[in-house]
């Protein structure tokens, strides 16, 4: 077993149906996300994560953004129960799971780490570069390449149109508030020529 | 507008009994318009209706023909596929029409042909609600079907009075138009006050009588009000629309005029969503482009039969499609098939907007589903407004059904036995209620939260 990406990327593909729970507040008997997390600590890590640590884990509000970051961890959890991933560093898991997920989460939907090809890819390769692993038979600078297209994709998708967007958000709003002070002025009067007793 | 049609109206407007009318309206209606009425009585005739928990790929067409035309959709996640992840799409709300309009309306909408309505946000503020002739004209076709829902076939013709649009207001717009998707029969909106009316109560019977419409459109407080005053009206539907309409209440104004009442259960963002349908209970969607869900607090769907709010994807509005706008209004939802055979979603228990907290003798927090829950078997009332002040005493102001009297003693009682048999309180009975402006606050609670303790007398 090694860290070949597309292997990685396979076994997210497969990922089993358990691992792609959608989780809710309501569902007591639900998946307990920091369970599987101990469990992959303990399983992978040079550590177990502590209750400290574990407790990023368990939901802390039904919120559906604190909820997807969870979803995610999930789904990491499944890639990183690889025999591959032996001898984890429990400090850089830690820091993947509870932070790097997190800010993926906000951007990325979790079954698309299982669905889609290139945010499989992009999962596999930022959690190897998290945990300081190297990808098996790429060299150094081709793997920060290929992390930064993924990345810079998303980047640049987000930032391409900001500033034209904004302008256009601007001028539509003018456009309706134009119409709302129309409206008022029109209701203004109406209520000068209603008669009452 | 056809020479039939402007004859009818004529006589209408300068009928020598008519209403203090203020405004000019038309409908704005021409051929395009009745195109897009054609097509949609054809789909509420066939379309199969969203009567599923889950979206139809209708819908999923609906929102992903969005995703470029909406600033609300346009940062959705990577990877982001609507039907899969159709519970991910974020919600709107009304606050969101005073903050953020401009996300809200197709970026290439032309706003020249926008009709407008306002509304107010639950801040206050006032917002503005953009619309299309040709997306009003369409709730006609839902009219229709309701009323086919209750035996009643809606025949008009040209220049024929046909349908009113009555309310007891202080102030409101009053004018009378023809309604190109009827046949250009003539539509009046009246305000039955007295002071409405140049001749004062004589000519607003003799108005009436004379304009006999087959169709109303009004609200509780002001059908309660029509019935009190004898008002010669004999409709063959009425609809009732706004506020929560009771079951005895309906049944009073359905013997009174021999008529068949339809509640509606719509707002002026979304358009009409809900109706009431011989046989079933509930409110019926019976458009099928309009997707409802129930949702918990957090925007997570609730299980069917579950409390949660009721939030809507679709509609015909080309100014403001619904991408899941949570309507400030909660109930249960299910399915059931309609007497004419088909599956449609059911929404149970509708209570408009968020419920309210108030704060019992402990400090504890009592909700007004509760509280409603109790009043209304009690007896049969037309509005209610129960208002806990910031001592923690207690005001419930009921208006009476006219000729049914209201125990207020039991009133009491009820609510007693929720905050307290020592809890300061008073029930009024109230004949005036929603007179000021039609609108009734039916819940409001001034304890501050933290460390609430209402004082007992």
């Amino acid at each position: 077993m090694n860290l070949d990406v597309q292997r990685l990327c396979a076994r997210l593909a497969a990922a089993p149906p358990i691992f792609q729970t959608k989780l809710a507040l309501t569902e007591p008997r639900g998946v307990h996300v920091d369970a599987v997390v101990a469990d992959l600590s303990l399983a992978r890590a040079d550590r177990a994560l502590d209750v400290a640590e574990l407790g990023s884990f368990a939901p802390s509000s039904g919120d559906r953004g604190v909820l997807r970051h969870l979803e995610l961890v999930l789904v990491a959890s499944w890639l990183l129960y690889d025999d591959a991933f032996a001898g984890l560093s429990a400090a850089r898991l830690f820091t993947l799971l509870d932070e790097r997920l997190r800010a993926l989460s906000a951007l990325v939907v979790p079954r698309a780490c299982i669905e889609d090809a290139e945010r499989r890819e992009e999962l596999v390769r930022v959690a190897l570069a998290a945990l300081g692993l190297a990808p098996a038979g790429e060299e150094p600078a081709f793997a920060e390449d290929r992390l930064a297209a993924l990345d810079s994709v998303r980047r640049q998708a987000l930032l391409r149109d900001a500033k034209a967007r904004e302008q256009e958000r601007a001028a539509r709003r003018a456009e309706l508030e134009a119409l709302k002070r129309q409206e008022e002025e029109e209701a203004r009067k109406a209520a000068r020529t209603t008669f009452e007793d | 507008m056809r020479q039939g049609a402007w004859d009818g109206l004529r006589r209408v407007l300068e009928h020598p009994h008519a209403p203090r009318y203020n405004q000019t309206l038309g409908d704005r209606v021409g051929e395009r318009e009745l195109e897009a009425l054609a097509a949609f009585r054809e789909v509420m005739r066939v379309r199969p209706r969203e009567a599923a928990r889950e979206p139809s790929s209708g819908t999923v067409r609906f929102v992903e023909a969005l995703r470029e035309r909406l600033f609300s959709l346009d940062a959705l996640p990577l990877g982001f596929d609507v039907a899969r992840d159709f519970e991910e799409l974020p919600t709107t709300c009304r606050d969101d029409l005073a903050r953020r309009l401009e996300d809200l309306v197709p970026r290439d909408a032309k706003l020249a042909e926008a009709i407008v309505y306002s509304t107010s946000a639950t801040t206050g503020h006032a917002v503005i609600v953009p619309s299309h002739p040709s997306a009003m004209v369409q709730n006609l076709a839902h009219l229709e079907a309701a009323a086919a829902a209750h035996g009643v076939a809606l025949t008009h013709a040209e220049g024929v009075p046909f349908a009113l649009n009555a309310t007891v207001q202080r102030e409101t717009y009053v004018f009378a138009t023809t309604m190109s998707g009827w046949s250009g029969a003539v539509f009046a909106k009246v305000n039955l006050a007295e002071h409405g009316w140049a001749g004062g109560a004589g000519s607003r019977r003799r108005f009436l009588e004379e304009f006999a419409p087959a169709f109303v459109a009004s609200e509780p407080v002001t059908l309660a009000e029509a019935i009190a005053l004898e008002l010669p009206l004999a409709p063959k539907v009425v609809v009732s629309s706004a506020v929560h309409l009771s079951a005895a209440h309906a049944a009073l104004i359905t013997r009174a005029w021999g008529t068949k009442l339809v509640d509606l259960y719509s707002t002026t963002e979304t358009g009409p969503i809900g109706v009431t349908v011989p046989g079933v209970e509930g409110h019926v969607v019976l458009v099928p482009d309009l997707f409802v869900e129930a949702l918990d607090e957090h925007g997570g769907r609730v299980p069917d039969g579950a409390r949660g709010e009721l939030t809507v994807t679709g509609g015909r509005n080309p100014y403001l499609p619904l991408v899941r706008y949570r309507t400030g209004d909660h109930g249960r939802l299910g399915t059931v098939i309609t007497p004419d055979g088909r599956p449609a979603r059911v929404i149970l228990d509708l209570e408009g907007r968020t419920p309210v907290a108030f704060v019992g003798a402990r400090g504890e927090r009592i909700g007004s589903v509760d509280i409603a829950r109790l009043l209304r078997p009690i007896a049969a009332f037309v509005q209610h407004a129960l208002h806990q002040r910031a001592d923690g005493s207690l005001e419930l102001r009921l208006r009476p059904l006219p000729g049914v009297p209201l125990p207020r003693a039991d009133f009491e009682d009820a609510l007693r036995s929720l905050f307290g048999r020592d809890a300061r309180l008073e029930v009024v009975i109230d004949g005036m209620l929603g007179n000021a402006n039609g609108k009734v606050v039916a819940w409001r609670c001034d304890v501050t939260r933290a460390g609430a303790r209402p004082a007992t007398q």
